[in-house]
Parts: structure tokens; C-alpha cells; sequence
């Protein structure tokens, strides 16, 4: 019996929220790590003005998100299974595997990111219109993982700005694509306005 | 009788490990053997036999290297020809505090032999670029982790580190974390040296210099090629590493032996299984143990599945590239089925950490041979698509036939392993060479192929997966033998968690083993496993504690990339693309 | 593709030549065009059997193997079965585990009163369910993990502890000693557990091999 998770009628991954784990008559993991600890507010979209145009945009962006997939190391591999015929991305609009920054709007950062490549991906990230998403995959690539060496950027939250993180090592194809789909939300309610 | 009464003897009988006892080799007294057989061929004043090693291994003079290492290739009834490895090893206490490690092996004689040089800190080593080609990055690479500089080398200047990088990371009195940030600024500017053939040659094109990568869709992540055109044609051509180089040697140096496995993981993350195998069979070699037969049959199994994924993964990416899409999404079905199956018994999809040193983690599950063998009966069928779809394709064999053609003698010399060099018609494989884990009791050929082009490279690796199929089937026939899977040894493996849970004795050596690690005795050894592209190696030096001294691999794709601006040279851009699939080239592996 | 043997054990795959019609180019064309049209047929046909998993609808069922997101189990009685003792964090390579330990004043027994994981360090490697001592962290089939704040992916014990009547049994990667008994608790020195009562089902004879090897 695999464990299921409480999904909310409203939103695709939306999770039940104001319950600690294990609280309410199920007694699967309802929540995120850490979600527990935030404001229902936060989630509704709260201090944002939501006029339908935006709502329209919102939409429109979420549902077409064009992946640069940079990827350096394992997690890539993981991402040619999530692009692959098993788990099928397209669904969510986000086959689109551009590989010129100037035709993507996802920044997808799969494996380590040394210190010899930073100048590319800032020039990348650079290149790249807004508005913007970058999704960090993986340990590596969120924290630098277990390499905690001398040649290895610990996350790429040191040069550039991350909005989803993916724990895992390499994360399965369905974690990545949650994190997608969390993006998604996240743009849906407007949340990310960077344009 | 209670549970606490019940176990109360622990079954482990043998001696407990002395700490820091000398490493004895089983094949110490043939190696020595070899070794004054050798010398006496050689007759070269300036080699010492170094005895007690695994295999034949000599201190040479520094100044004489590279001529004795002339005499080893060019003597024609040892014939070591084939390059392995160059590396370093720093002992900062001696005077003379590095060793420069030379590994050459006889595909006439079916041996390797090892030398060393020790070199100060002020010495330069005479370079051995003119006898083995392969040597050019491999010496880069010892200059650039303990800077032993190489007199004569053409292009004495970092490999794997940045440009801005200080200091040499691999000596001891280096600290493991300290980093150096690159600025755009410092990247250094590369102009590939033109090849002397095209160099005076006359066309009407400007010549232009092309950076691809290291962010480029043809070059699959982390590589970095730049070449000189002229009009179409590549006149010169460099390739940069080092983008994904994750510090594996470092460390596995600040690491237990058991915590060094997920780091062989992410080596060659498309066959992380092999890896596994290998290191933990280095570590079992020097500490003198062997694992049980199921596990050897497991590790086996899984290594034979993960090379029929590794294919797969080069042929259908390879296949992308030069623009045939679907067998792609045919080939990545099965194997999604096989990373199921690796994930039904370790728990994790891609990177297993499921061998351990002395045998494997847990048990396979109950149903393993059923989906092995379910397995089994499936990819052939999804191979057969991909034959009909490309073999008979104009195209396709337009695209690859005579393109990126390598000869024999080069490959060789460039140190070519695995099936790039089975494609020049080398039937070297070490399964068949030094078989280890029960590979000599299979039936199955080494598949080889003429031509050293990309075609060959595709024909090879097609007849590859077919061969792993055959010891696959083979393997389940036997069925595994029962017994357990990791040693009953509680110095190397962790005691049975339900003897943990009752026993104290258990539970003492659980907490001593983890936290005073696996402590083989002093030694150094290499083990070799054929990987996914080649002959994948681990040098272990233990000094007898819990973390390695010193842990080399010897990655296979390194003196691919190595010669693939020479083979790309006189081509056009799209073929060079072809080609680089063809090698398999996997960064985690070339840049360690 | 044609097979010629050299040597024994050294077969060579031979360079094929194509023929003339195969020269022509279309009818191979075409040839490759049937078996896409196979697949495609195929699939039409028997779209239940098609091999896409259309996730977030389904949810593809991980081994109960699988090593996703940490939990602590608990006692009966509802304390933490963690004892502090240290040994995940030795264990772990990404150094990813911080602990911080207490004592209980009734019971004398250490319990943590800070167990952080860092799940972006983490490399779910299982390392530490392999050295826990107590039964206490297991990995569960949990990998929908994506957050959007790298503070929040440092989970305490408050997103870590589960109640005691948590099913384990389908859980994820946990230390392997057979089968558990479902309403038993798996050793320790636990608060309110039964003494000396066999934690296991297969636990009635003293055989090694159960445990490491067999058919467990």
C-alpha cells in the first residue's frame, strides 16, 4: 500500500494545511517540511492584487514553462527519464527542451556546479528574458551536497536566485516533476512577479 | 530461553584485524617472480624492484623515466603498451614527498606492471609525452593536483581546477574545503594549436575559432571542445575538462572506506553499479576477504544490467544527436525497467549505494530472478526495434561510416580501453583478461569490430548488450546460490540489526564499526573491473585507518576525451558531434 | 548484423556493406516507418496498457525499498525511540544530520531535543538507517519533497517524529532483518515495550543467514 498524500480539490499538489503530521485521521505524511510552520496566508496569494489579466498571464505562464535543461551530472540523467517516454512531461507544457537561453523561461539546474562552471551559468541565467523561473535539482546543485570540497559551489543560490528547490539525490523523475508543478502553482498565484 | 541468552555467541571466529599490519598481496611471490623476470629482460640499472606488491612494481630514477618506460613499450617480448595511468600520491614526511605512479599493461603478455618515481618538491620529472601520448593530460593532471612540474611537457598548465585556483589540491597539507572563486575575468582564453596537415594549407575561407560547450546540446553537460574551422572543416581542436570535477580523490581521503561508495556512484553515474563493484572489490583485496557467492552473483547481474544501460544510454543520446529521436524513446522503456529493478533491491533509482565492501547491503528481494529474467526476455525485443530503424538506414550509415576513424596503434598508445578500443579490433576486455566475480565461468564473447569509426563503436556496443543478455541468462539459470550476502566478519560488515537490537557484543562492534570505519592493513593496491567504457580501476593506499590514503581511479573516458581532438581534426562539426556520442564520454568518470 | 567468430571467445561483428535496394533509401525509409506505425497501433489499440505513467493522477509504486524522506519513529508510549546516540550523523557522508541531546530526568535515558536534517545536503544514501542502533529513522516512499525556501528544507523532529501506530510496513528503505511484526515493536530498550519478547517474525531461530541472506 503506497502512501498517499492528502491532495486539495483546489490545486493539483496542494497539500491539507494547519495540521501537524500525523494529526488528523490520516496517518500518512500530510505536509511538507516545514510547511506546517506557514501562514495560511502566504498560500492564498495574500497582499497581491489578482486582477483577471494577471490571472490570465499567470496562467498562460504556468502552462507553457520552456525548460533550459542545464545539466551537468547525474540529475540530467534523471531528467532524460522525466522527458522520456515512462513519465511523460508534456502534459504540463514543459517538453519544450530549449537549449538557447533566449528560448526559455525555465532554468532547470540539474547536477554539480563547480566553481569552473559559474561563470557559465551566470552568463546563461543572464541571458535568459524574464520573467524567469530557475528550478535547483538535486543535492548538489541546492547545496552542494556531499561535496563539501574545494572546487564545488555550495548551491547555486550563490549566484543566482533559485525558486524551487528539489532534494534528492538524484531525485526521482515524479519528485522533479512535482517541483515543476509546485513552480507552476507558484506562478498560478502569482507569487513569482518578476517581469 | 530468552532472546538475550539465545545469541549470545557471535559466530565470527577469525582473528581481529591488527591494526596497522603490512598488506600482503596473495599473488605477492608470482608478482616477484615476474618482476626479477623483468629486470633481467630489461637488464636497465636504473630500475629497483620494489617486492611484496601486487604486481610488478619498480622505483625508478627520475631522471630515466621516460626512457625506461620507452624500453617496457618497445621491447618486443614484454610489449607494454598500453598506458593505463599516471598519478600522484603525496607522503609529506619523506624527503622526496611525492610519487609519480606510472601503470602500463602487456595486452601480449596479459600484465601490468607499476613504477614509480619519487620526486621532491622542487624536482621536475622528465615528461613521457613522446612515448605515450595518453601521458599529455595525465601528467597535466598530477601537475595540477600536487604540481609536479614535467619537464617538457607541451602544455604544462591546469586540467581539472580553474584558473584561479591556488595551490595544488591533492597534497596532504591542502584543506578539503578550501575553494577559490573563478570571476569571468580569469577564465583563460583557449586557441587550439592548428594541425600541422592544415597548417599550410591554402583555401579561400577565413579560418574562425569555435568555443562548443561547455553548455552546449551536442556535448551532453560538461564538455568543452573548441576548434579552429576552415570554412567547414576542423583544422585544430582542443578540448577543455575539468567542469565537473567534483573532487572525488580528495574525498574519499576525508571519508570511511564504506562512505567512499556513494561517491563511486556518481563517477559514471549511467553504470553506477560497476563502479560500486570495482571499488569495493579494491577494498576487499587489500583487506584479503572475499564476499559471498550470491552477492559475487548479485554484484555480477547488476553490473551486467547497468552495462546494457549504459549502452543504451550512449547509443540512444548518440542517435539523438545525429537526429534520429524515436529509438530514443524506445530505448529509454527498458531502460526505465532496469533502473526498476535496481531500485526494487537498494532502494534508490539511479545511484544504488548497494554494494558494500564485503558484500552487498541488503538481501535481493524474493522475486529477483523472476524480474531478471523478465527483463531478460524483453530488451532484446526493444533492441530489435533500434536494429531495424538505423542498421539498414542510409543515412544513418552515411552519418557514421569513416567518420572520427581512430587507428589501432593510436588508440592504443592513447590509452584506449572498453569498447572504443574493441572497435578498433583490440579484444581487450578485462572480464575475459583478469575475469573477476566468476566472469571466466560464463560462456561469452568479447565482441570486436574493424574499422575504429563511429560505426564500429555502434556495432560493438549493439553486440555488447547482446553478450550481457547471454551471461544474464546464463546467470539465471544457475539461479543464486543461497547463503548470505555480506561477510560474517564484523571488523568489515555490520552485524545482523536483530543481533544489534539484543546482543551487546553485536552492538559493540555495530558502534565500533561505524565509528572507527574499516581499518584494512598498510598497503596499496589496484583492481581493475571492466566499466561501461572501459577498463575502470581503483588504487587504494591505506595507511590503516579508517579513512583511505590515498583512492585513484583510473576513469576511461579521460584518455577518450583525451584523443578526441585528434580524431576530430580534418572533419566537419556535425560529424565531430557524431562522434562524441559514440565515445561516451560521462563527465562525473572524466572529471572525478 | 554478421557475426564471425576469430578466436575462442572473440567473435567479430562485420561491416555490412549496403545493398542496392537498401542503397535506394525509401524502402528502408519506409521499413523504419512500420515499425513506428507498429508502436503507434500498438499503443492505440491498448491505450490502457500504454507505458505512461501520468503522474500526478497515478503514482507510480516504489519498492518498499525505496529511500525518500526521513521519519523518526516513536515508542508506545510516545517518546522518540532516538536516543541521541550519535551514530547517523557518524554514519552519514553528507554530515547532513545535527543532533542535539537530552537527558530524561525519569527514565535517565538520552532523547534528542534537536535532530535536524538538511534534506538538500542529503544524498539518500540510507546509511543512516543502516547505523541506527535503535529502530529509530526509517526512509519512507515520500519523494514529493520540492520546496520553495532553502531554509524550510532543514526538517526538526516536529516534521520528522510520527506517531507511534505509524505503518511501517509499506514504509521505504528501514533496517532489514526480515519481516516485522506489524503491531510489535522492533527491539530497544523502549519505555512500555514488553521484555524479551522476539521483535520478529522470523526471529525464532538463531540462523545468521536469515537476516543478511536466504529468503528473507
Amino acid at each position: 500500500m503506497p502512501i498517499e498524500k492528502i491532495d486539495n480539490p483546489n490545486s493539483i499538489i496542494g497539500r491539507k494545511l494547519n495540521q501537524l503530521p500525523g494529526s488528523g485521521p490520516e496517518k500518512g505524511i500530510q505536509t511538507l517540511p516545514g510547511e506546517s510552520e506557514r501562514d495560511i496566508a502566504d498560500f492564498a496569494g495574500g497582499s497581491y492584487l489578482t486582477t483577471t489579466v494577471d490571472t490570465m498571464v499567470n496562467w498562460a505562464r504556468s502552462n507553457s514553462l520552456w525548460p533550459f535543461p542545464f545539466g551537468t551530472a547525474c540529475c540530467a540523467i534523471e531528467f532524460m527519464s522525466m522527458v522520456g517516454s515512462h513519465y511523460d512531461v508534456s502534459r504540463f507544457g514543459a517538453e519544450v527542451v530549449r537549449f538557447s537561453p533566449r528560448q526559455a523561461d525555465l532554468l532547470l539546474v540539474e547536477g554539480t556546479i563547480v566553481d569552473k562552471m559559474g561563470p557559465v551559468l551566470k552568463k546563461i541565467y543572464d541571458q535568459m528574458p524574464e520573467p524567469r523561473y530557475v528550478i535547483a535539482m538535486g543535492a548538489c546543485a541546492t547545496s552542494g551536497g556531499f561535496y563539501r570540497a574545494y572546487h564545488v559551489m555550495q548551491g547555486i543560490d550563490e549566484i543566482i536566485p533559485v525558486d524551487i528547490w528539489v532534494p534528492g539525490c538524484p531525485p526521482t523523475p515524479d519528485g522533479l516533476m512535482y517541483g515543476i508543478l509546485k513552480l507552476k502553482e507558484k506562478i498560478d498565484r502569482g507569487e513569482i512577479r518578476r517581469s | 530461553m530468552s532472546t538475550l541468552t539465545r545469541y549470545s555467541a557471535i559466530p565470527y571466529t577469525g582473528p581481529a584485524p591488527t591494526n596497522r599490519a603490512p598488506y600482503v598481496p596473495k599473488n605477492a611471490e608470482p608478482a616477484n617472480a615476474r618482476g626479477e623476470a623483468i629486470a633481467t629482460t630489461l637488464g636497465n640499472a636504473a630500475m629497483t624492484q620494489e617486492r611484496g606488491q601486487d604486481m610488478p612494481t619498480f622505483l625508478v630514477e627520475r631522471a630515466r623515466i621516460a626512457d625506461v618506460l620507452r624500453n617496457l613499450a618497445e621491447n618486443p617480448d614484454l610489449a607494454f603498451i598500453l598506458p593505463l595511468d599516471c598519478f600522484g600520491t603525496d607522503y609529506p614526511d619523506r624527503e622526496e614527498r611525492f610519487d609519480v605512479v606510472y601503470q602500463l599493461y602487456s595486452l601480449k603478455n596479459n600484465e601490468r606492471i607499476r613504477l614509480k618515481v619519487r620526486v621532491g618538491e622542487n624536482d621536475t620529472v622528465p615528461t613521457s609525452t613522446g612515448v605515450f601520448k595518453s601521458f599529455d593530460w595525465f601528467e597535466r593532471e598530477v601537475f595540477d593536483m600536487f604540481g609536479v612540474r614535467f619537464e617538457g611537457h607541451p602544455n604544462m598548465r591546469r586540467i581539472l581546477c580553474h584558473e584561479a585556483f591556488q595551490g595544488h589540491a591533492l597534497r596532504k597539507d591542502y584543506d578539503p574545503a578550501q575553494r577559490w572563486i573563478l570571476t569571468e575575468q580569469n577564465v583563460a582564453r583557449i586557441i587550439p594549436k592548428i594541425d600541422p596537415r592544415f597548417a599550410t594549407e591554402d583555401t579561400d575561407f577565413e579560418r574562425v575559432t569555435l568555443n562548443l560547450g561547455p553548455s552546449h546540446p551536442a556535448t551532453h553537460g560538461t564538455l568543452r571542445i573548441v576548434v579552429t574551422l576552415d570554412g567547414e572543416k576542423i583544422i585544430g581542436a582542443d578540448a577543455e575538462i575539468g567542469y565537473l570535477h567534483r573532487c572525488f580523490e580528495k574525498m574519499s581521503e576525508t571519508h570511511t572506506y564504506q562512505q567512499v561508495i556513494p561517491y563511486t556512484d556518481r563517477l559514471n553515474y549511467c553504470s553506477a553499479i560497476i563502479n560500486n563493484v570495482g571499488y569495493a572489490l579494491a577494498v576487499e583485496k587489500l583487506l584479503g576477504i572475499e564476499a559471498p557467492a550470491r552477492a559475487q552473483q548479485v554484484r555480477l547481474m547488476l553490473s551486467e544490467f547497468w552495462r546494457i544501460a549504459d549502452h543504451i544510454v550512449c547509443i540512444s543520446a548518440n542517435l539523438v544527436d545525429i537526429g534520429a529521436l524515436t529509438n530514443y524513446w524506445y530505448l529509454m522503456q527498458p531502460r526505465e525497467e532496469i533502473i526498476g529493478l535496481t531500485e526494487a533491491c537498494s532502494g534508490a533509482r539511479l545511484l544504488p549505494s548497494y554494494v558494500r565492501v564485503g558484500g552487498l547491503a541488503v538481501d535481493v528481494p524474493s522475486n529477483f530472478l523472476e524480474q531478471a529474467q523478465r527483463l531478460v526476455d524483453m530488451l532484446p525485443r526493444y533492441i530489435d526495434d533500434v536494429e531495424k530503424l538505423i542498421w539498414k538506414n542510409r543515412i544513418f550509415r552515411e552519418r557514421v561510416q569513416g567518420v572520427a576513424v581512430i587507428s589501432k596503434e593510436d588508440a592504443i598508445n592513447f590509452g584506449f580501453t572498453g569498447p572504443c578500443l574493441r572497435a578498433c579490433g583490440v579484444p581487450y576486455d578485462v572480464r575475459k583478461a583478469s575475469p573477476y566475480i566468476g566472469y571466466e565461468t560464463y560462456d561469452w564473447d568479447v565482441p570486436i569490430a574493424e574499422g575504429g569509426d563511429t560505426y564500429a563503436r555502434f556495432l560493438v556496443r549493439f553486440e555488447e548488450m547482446r553478450q550481457s543478455l547471454r551471461i544474464l541468462q546464463q546467470a539465471i539459470d544457475r539461479g543464486l546460490p543461497a547463503g548470505p550476502v555480506i561477510v560474517d566478519n564484523p571488523y568489515v560488515a555490520l552485524p545482523p540489526k536483530s543481533k544489534v537490537y539484543n546482543e551487546m557484543e553485536s552492538l559493540i562492534y555495530h558502534f565500533k564499526l561505524i565509528m572507527h570505519g574499516i581499518q584494512p592493513p598498510v598497503g596499496e593496491t589496484y583492481f581493475q573491473v571492466e566499466g561501461g567504457n572501459g577498463e575502470l580501476g581503483f588504487y587504494v593506499v591505506s595507511d590503516g585507518t579508517k579513512n583511505p590514503y590515498r583512492v585513484r581511479v583510473r576513469p576511461p573516458c579521460f584518455p577518450l576525451f583525451e584523443a578526441f581532438g585528434q580524431m576530430i581534426t580534418g572533419q566537419t562539426i556535425p560529424d565531430a558531434i557524431g562522434a562524441l556520442g559514440s565515445l561516451n564520454i560521462i563527465a562525473g568518470e572524466l572529471d572525478h | 548484423m554478421a557475426i564471425t567468430r576469430v578466436a575462442p571467445g572473440i567473435v567479430r561483428v562485420e561491416r555490412q556493406p549496403l545493398t542496392f535496394s537498401q542503397r535506394l533509401y525509401i524502402p528502408q525509409i519506409l521499413a523504419g516507418m512500420m515499425v513506428t506505425l507498429g508502436h503507434l497501433l500498438k499503443n492505440l489499440v491498448n491505450m490502457k496498457r500504454m507505458l505512461i505513467i501520468s503522474y500526478p493522477e497515478v503514482k507510480r509504486v516504489y519498492s518498499e525499498r525505496f529511500r525518500g524522506r526521513h521519519i523518526l519513529t516513536s515508542r508506545e508510549d510516545g517518546t522518540t525511540r532516538c536516543v541521541a546516540c550519535f551514530m547517523c550523523s557518524t554514519a552519514c557522508p553528507a554530515e547532513c544530520i545535527t543532533i542535539e541531546a537530552g537527558e530524561d530526568e525519569r527514565t535517565r535515558e538520552k532523547f534528542p531535543v534537536r535532530y535536524d536534517i538538511d534534506l538538500l545536503r542529503c544524498i539518500f544514501c540510507g546509511y543512516c538507517v543502516d547505523a541506527c542502533p535503535e529502530d529509530a529513522i526509517y526512509m519512507t516512499r515520500d519523494y514529493e519533497m520540492a520546496i520553495d525556501t532553502r531554509a524550510r528544507a532543514v526538517v526538526g523532529l516536529r516534521d520528522l517524529v510520527v506517531p507511534p501506530n505509524f505503518p511501517v510496513d509499506p514504509m521505504g528503505y528501514r533496517p532489514y532483518y526480515g519481516k516485522i511484526q506489524k503491531s510489535g515493536t522492533a527491539g530497544g530498550t523502549g519505555v512500555g515495550q514488553p521484555l524479551r519478547q522476539a521483535p520478529f517474525d522470523d526471529d525464532t531461530a538463531p540462523n545468521p543467514e536469515l537476516y543478511r541472506g536466504g529468503n528473507a
